[in-house]
């Protein structure tokens, strides 16, 4: 009777125990928070033998990871920090802890000390990325429709079977033109709601918009399974800000799902955490595709990291060798509040490429990182410039890499592989 | 028993500062291992300690209530094991460990294992040369999984064989296999386990030498609560 009891009593402990969990709250995102903050990783012992009987084995259950914060609150009480949230970015075997400093200008020395200490793994500031939009309307046409003929090689690949992760601000999911689309959403900013954002539901509609459903724009990719993870938060300007954490939060996210293909529609300072995890995305054959930033040196993180697809508009100036154009102004998509219209910025140039990625990968789901950088590539077989405008050429990319004509070959320009010279 | 005291308190005090100590405490309602009852169907309590070095070694200690034959004894598990990194997702690991009653130092053996673990599964082998001082060799494989239902929620499953040589009085059958689902919560610092779990293969409750209680259910309900540090 007694064991009946409790048994009972357990179960609704573990009903209980089925609502999400609410973390200590984070400290609201916003670019004079994150500048006071610093990001503390602890190494996670790999997974091994435990004779526990309730032992489950994974990062988040595991007794470790309390032990684990237990060290950064000692941590944190010796060098007078505040310890406000944690997240454990298992690709790495890292236990992540985000900790505010005082506003007393010390941020550079405790770095140093912090990283002295053999306890901590990794210590780093918080650092902001920012949306790459404009606002410059000016042309009424889709870019991969005229030029890219998007219906003809949609008659070959929606990027059906194809995970793309898009690292952005929140995406309208009831927007008419993503309703009905395979979309999974996660919120990796708060704990609060997944709200609609402009930036993201913009990006989102150039990647995955319903095609042919009579309304809006065709997303390049509509098949694509789009995993809309929130990591940036809108500011007031209607940009979006995203901080070292959401990032690795979402990218870990990512990686767990198996995604394919990662837009970064961002840039930002060189954060040694996030390349760490982009260049485990990378050996595991992701294709991470990212926004050229013009306003910083070699386009800005991560577009500049070695084996990231960079990509800049088509009249941006000179570029280092291996960045992709891709038309950026006057792009129509899907806007917050069921509404269409016209956004600028390399943001929207790498939306297009990881579209066009998602419809490759979907021709050729075994194809290797170096066939699709060469598929993309504006040179010749020769190596030298082609004489069309240096934008991909999205034909020419679907042509080799399924070695047929997606569209009307004689208009592009291109021959078969078959018939190469 | 001073052995393995000896050995969880060098394993205390040898950590250097970038190690990581863990341990728990926790109450079982029915100790299952390997789905015998080594608590003669009574709640046990157990202490748990973990030591991860800075390289690839590990080892630890744990502490569990027993009734072999109606008295309340401690058994100690101490094990000594290292991990590599296979693939991106998968180690190997080797170790031994060593297990023992005190007061009845007959059960005391040691035992090998090797396995392969990552983050969700482990699968591991388990040979013992004298399988709780009985004599006969034992072979145990045993897979263990979790699925993640919400952050907070666990599903658990196990699956177990057990090879024992020899020719004892009551051994028609030298195979025996457990198994386990189970149901995790994780608050804080406290883990929660609903369990069932279930044994079948040879025909007397506990013939291949386990510590023996009156009760000998070869199904059961439990339930464990533990806290971590």
């Amino acid at each position: 009777m007694h064991r009946r009891v409790l048994l009972a009593l357990l179960c609704l402990a573990l009903a209980a125990c089925a609502v999400p969990a609410t973390r200590s709250p984070a400290a609201p995102p916003g670019a004079g928070n994150a500048r006071q903050q610093i990001l503390l990783t602890l190494r996670i012992p790999p997974s091994h033998f435990h004779p526990d009987a309730d032992y489950t084995g994974d990062y988040v259950n595991a007794p470790g990871r309390v032990a684990r914060r237990h060290v950064a609150e000692q941590l944190a009480r010796r060098y007078r920090l505040v310890l406000l949230d944690h997240w454990p970015i298992a690709a790495l075997k890292l236990d992540c802890f985000v900790m505010q400093v005082p506003d007393d200008g010390r941020r550079a020395g405790l770095l140093q000390q912090l990283a002295a200490d053999p306890r901590v793994a990794s210590v780093q500031p918080m650092h902001l990325f920012h949306s790459l939009a404009r606002d410059d309307p000016l042309y009424v046409l889709q870019p991969m429709a005229a030029h890219g003929r998007l219906a003809e090689l949609q008659q070959h690949s929606t990027g059906r079977h194809v995970t793309l992760a898009e690292l952005d601000s929140g995406v309208e999911l009831a927007h008419p033109d993503l309703r009905g689309q395979r979309v999974v959403a996660r919120n990796f900013v708060d704990d609060g709601a997944y709200p609609a954002e402009a930036h993201g539901t913009e990006v989102a509609g150039i990647i995955a918009a319903g095609a042919n459903n009579g309304i809006g724009i065709a997303g390049i990719a509509p098949g694509a399974h789009l995993l809309a993870l929130r990591a940036c938060w809108q500011e007031s300007s209607g940009g979006a800000v995203c901080s070292s954490f959401t990032l690795a939060k979402a990218l870990q996210f990512a990686l767990d799902a198996n995604a394919q293909v990662i837009n970064l529609s961002l840039g930002g300072p060189r954060d040694p955490l996030l390349a760490q995890l982009l260049d485990v995305a990378l050996a595991r054959r992701l294709t991470v595709v990212a926004a050229v930033d013009p306003a910083l040196a070699g386009g800005g993180f991560p577009a500049s990291m070695q084996g990231v697809l960079a990509v800049a508009g088509d009249d941006a100036g000179r570029q280092p060798a291996g960045v992709l154009r891709m038309p950026d102004r006057d792009i129509p998509t899907t806007l917050p509040g069921a509404r269409w219209g016209f956004v600028s910025g390399s943001s929207f140039a790498a939306a297009q490429v990881s579209g066009l990625v998602a419809l490759l990968r979907g021709l050729s789901p075994r194809m290797q990182p170096a066939q699709l950088r060469a598929a993309l590539s504006t040179e010749t077989e020769l190596g030298s410039p082609v004489q069309r405008p240096a934008t991909v050429d999205a034909c020419a990319a679907a042509m080799r890499v399924d070695g047929h004509c997606a569209c009307d070959c004689a208009a592009s320009g291109i021959a078969p592989s078959g018939s190469r010279q | 028993m001073l052995r393995q005291a000896i050995a969880l308190s060098t394993l205390l005090f040898m950590s250097t500062a970038s190690a990581q100590v863990s341990g728990s405490v926790a109450l079982v309602s029915d100790y299952r291992f390997r789905g015998i009852s080594l608590s003669d169907e009574q709640p046990a309590a157990q202490l748990g300690v973990a030591y991860d070095g800075r390289g690839d070694w590990y080892a630890g200690a744990l502490v569990s209530v027993v009734r072999p034959s109606q008295q309340v004894r401690a058994q100690w598990l101490t094990y000594l094991g290292m991990t590599r990194p296979l693939r991106a997702k998968l180690n190997w690991e080797a170790g031994l460990e060593y297990a023992s009653i005190a007061g009845d130092s007959g059960y005391a053996y040691p035992e090998a294992y090797l396995g392969l673990a990552s983050e969700h599964y482990n699968l591991r082998v388990y040979y013992a040369r004298n399988y709780f001082g009985q004599g006969p060799p034992a072979l145990y494989a045993a897979l263990d999984r979790h699925w993640r239902l919400s952050e907070r929620l666990r599903l658990l499953g196990h699956v177990g064989l057990l090879r024992r040589n020899g020719s004892g009085d009551f051994e028609s059958n030298h195979y025996r296999a457990d198994a386990r689902i189970g149901l995790a919560a994780a608050w804080r610092d406290y883990h929660l386990q609903l369990f069932w779990t279930i044994v079948r293969g040879s025909d007397e409750p506990y013939p291949f030498g386990y510590p023996r209680g009156d009760r000998a259910g070869r199904e059961a309900w439990g339930i464990s609560c533990s806290r971590s540090w």
